[in-house]
């Protein structure tokens, strides 16, 4: 399990390669690789369906404090879901548009638990590590962003899900022969 | 006690750490706000909004009632934004 923070760009690819490479090169009893990786991207909707054109992406960072969170969601992941490894690395600093901000990759047996970790991992990864964007228009003018409400809705649904399956959990139990 | 402000919080105040000396009396997270905001009208823009004020303390979130101890890291930051 791991997490990286880089100060300069990072090719998803290779860091795809080496997480592979590291984890299941010997063992070979990964069927699953999941993926997800953050773009910055240079046009970006605002409130009102307006668009403004964009000059950079910063993001502000509390390093040591990011790596513990981010391991703690890699932890949380590792409860949930049966899976061999996962990785979280993250841009801070200065961004260029079409740069990686962020990728999370997952390696499971199967499918599904690649998938659903990768996406637990990146729903936590938006709202929980601290981290903070701010855009710089081509104007010059900079604008710190807060937090979008439909993030913090996909964070909330994992919330839900868990309640639901303990819920399950605990009428099943119920329902057993004593 | 080490105090780091983040995001606009850092570039409001115009720094992003400082040292700075406490007594017994500054005991808790509330005590450290009310004297970091007689330091000047940027740390009181800062603190203005109770809301919009994040603490960590050794690099964990806490509330305004967290004891301090003279050697803590004390972190104020906006709500987080995420990756």
């Amino acid at each position: 399990m791991s997490v990286l923070l880089h100060e300069a760009a990072f090719c998803p690819y290779d860091a795809l390669r080496y997480f592979v490479e590291k984890h299941n090169a010997k063992k070979k009893q990964c069927g699953a690789l999941a993926s997800f990786s953050g773009i910055a991207k240079r046009k970006r909707t605002i409130e009102q369906g307006k668009n403004i054109e964009l000059q950079s992406l910063l993001l502000d960072c509390y390093p040591e404090m990011a790596k513990l969170c981010m391991q703690k969601i890699i932890e949380e992941a590792q409860q949930r879901w049966q899976i061999e490894a996962a990785t979280i690395q993250h841009r801070i600093g200065e961004i260029p548009f079409g740069e990686t901000i962020v990728l999370v990759a997952v390696l499971s047996e199967g499918r599904n638990n690649a998938f659903e970790a990768c996406r637990y991992i990146i729903d936590m990864v938006k709202i929980r590590p601290p981290l903070w964007k701010c855009e710089c228009d081509t104007k010059g003018e900079k604008r710190w962003l807060t937090t979008t409400e439909q993030d913090l809705q996909k964070a909330e649904k994992w919330c839900e899900t868990q309640a639901i399956n303990h819920k399950k959990n605990a009428q099943q139990k119920a329902q057993q022969p004593r | 006690m080490k105090i780091l402000y983040f995001a606009w919080f850092g570039e409001k105040i115009g720094k992003r750490q400082e040292e700075i000396e406490t007594n017994s009396s500054i005991d808790n997270v509330d005590k450290l706000i009310e004297m970091l905001r007689k330091k000047g009208k940027q740390y009181e823009e800062v603190f203005a909004e109770e809301s919009l004020v994040k603490v960590a303390v050794n690099k964990e979130i806490v509330d305004r009632q967290k004891k301090l101890a003279p050697q803590d890291e004390v972190a104020f930051f906006p709500p987080i934004t995420g990756g």
